[in-house]
């Protein structure tokens, strides 16, 4: 006998009808969140990369020291396109020895693209490379603390608020740049000014070294753009946190309720009279 | 034995196993520190280390424990007594990096670490000034002793230095305007800034 016969099944009909929409309701809630996961993913897998937090008025301060290989020619024009994919608002500030002001705070981030091409190494070129026209003229020595000085004083000149440095070096200083950059550094943090750094191509004496100065992790400028996902824009590839704790929420109620609230199955029996 | 009870053994014994490791962690953290201390008093030629791998993933002894100023203070202090006494390029190189410690930790959350961080970075700023005249300026220095004090008044050396800069800042512009009065020349003749000398300045640390 596979059936218990039962002639009150009437009865049974609303409860049976509420713990259908139940597991309806959770199989709904787990299909949706399933589908925010998916969308969510996608989004920011292709949402534009940003070096800076979205929030912030962001500075950039580009080195164009001469000595520059075809390897930091690439990963500086990979750089700024990411910034100009963007679709955020930065200033610029170009320097070698001496810095000036190139874009005012502001500024679209479209305006890195004509610059990125600047930075394009020639088909054919040799491993070592001028500096970019037109700062091939004053780019013998770094002077990083030139550039952040500048940053600081169009801060100060524009009243940005909420700002935020990005220096991209290959962090070859002059040591005789060291003390004065301390000296930036204690601006910095008095004023609260978040830097960034972007490191293109440093040895690793130069990258200790800075590392050690700012107490921070340098990010590595990107040889190829689909490197950027390890490179500083990490954030934007990661799984989303809340459409996956909807989706692990809703499969263990659901589970939980097929566990131990699972309808119970009755047919209309045949008369046996 | 009811399934439960295994499961609750099982996992007292995970508990018990994860809590040993942890205590074992703390242990190498306070001995690390243990042997920093004793380093800096020798004043050792080499780098503090601290990179010791911890038993548990992430090391959360460290991250409960919060040892990052106490490190980076240490440090700097370490790198601080190194560019003291080596080449001008190494000293340059360990001024900064002393210098961006005490920036940090300056400006951290733990106000008796922070303030003798600025104590040293006032000192750092003196020294910077006195060696080259290159970025630092005595204004730094009294502005970082002043910071010093306001986070910790019991820092009697941070106290120290800034009543002997400002006194010699002081007898400084007296020194100056009587030149003035006399000569109409501005400055000391001999480049003397009348400022405390290298030694006076206290780094009891």
């Amino acid at each position: 006998m596979s059936a218990i016969p039962y002639p009150g099944t009437r009865e049974l009909v609303r409860p049976a009808r509420r713990a259908a929409a139940l597991r309806l309701l959770l199989a709904g809630g787990l299909i949706a969140a399933v589908v925010a996961t998916a969308f969510s993913v996608r989004r920011s897998t292709v949402a534009p990369p940003s070096f800076l937090p979205t929030d912030r008025a962001g500075i950039v301060v580009l080195d164009v020291s001469s000595s520059i290989t075809v390897d930091k020619y690439t990963r500086i024009h990979n750089t700024l396109l990411q910034l100009a994919a963007s679709h955020a608002r930065y200033g610029l500030v170009i320097f070698s020895a001496t810095a000036y002001e190139a874009l005012p705070p502001g500024s679209a981030a479209s305006a890195f693209k004509p610059l990125a091409r600047l930075f394009t190494p020639p088909k054919g070129s040799s491993r070592h490379l001028s500096a970019p026209r037109p700062w091939g003229f004053f780019s013998s020595v770094t002077e990083i603390s030139s550039g952040l000085e500048l940053a600081r004083v169009l801060i100060g000149k524009y009243s940005v608020q909420h700002p935020a440095v990005l220096l991209i070096s290959d962090l070859q200083d002059d040591p005789q740049d060291l003390k004065p950059l301390v000296k930036i550094l204690v601006g910095y943090r008095n004023a609260r000014i978040p830097l960034k750094v972007i490191a293109v191509s440093p040895s690793p004496k130069d990258l200790g070294l800075f590392e050690g100065i700012f107490r921070a992790p340098v990010t590595r400028a990107p040889l190829r753009l689909e490197e950027s996902s390890s490179a500083g824009v990490r954030s934007s590839h990661e799984v989303p946190g809340r459409p996956v704790a909807a989706v692990v929420l809703f499969a263990l109620l659901l589970g939980l309720n097929e566990l131990w609230s699972a309808r119970l199955n009755w047919r209309k029996g045949r008369s046996t009279a | 034995m009811r399934p439960a009870w295994l499961v609750a053994a099982l996992v007292s014994t995970a508990v018990a196993a994860m809590l040993g490791l942890f205590a074992a962690d703390v242990r190498e953290v306070s001995d690390r520190f243990d042997a920093v201390d004793a380093g800096l008093s020798r004043a050792t030629a080499t780098a503090p280390k601290w990179d010791v791998g911890a038993m548990l993933l992430h090391d959360p002894a460290r991250r409960i424990l919060d040892v990052e100023d106490d490190r980076d203070l240490r440090q700097g202090i370490w790198y601080f007594k190194k560019g003291r006494r080596t080449s001008y390029e190494e000293s340059a190189t360990a001024s900064a990096l002393a210098g961006g410690s005490f920036v940090r930790v300056g400006t951290g959350s733990n106000v008796r670490e922070a303030s003798q961080a600025q104590d040293l970075l006032g000192v750092l700023a003196y020294y910077g000034r006195a060696s080259d005249g290159v970025g630092f300026d005595e204004s730094d220095s009294v502005a970082a002793f002043a910071q010093a004090v306001l986070l910790d008044p019991a820092n009697d050396d941070a106290k120290f230095n800034l009543e002997l800069i400002l006194r010699a800042l002081r007898a400084e512009k007296v020194y100056q305007a009587q030149v003035k009065s006399t000569s109409g020349v501005r400055g000391s003749p001999s480049g003397q800034t009348g400022g405390p000398s290298s030694s006076s300045l206290q780094t009891d640390y």
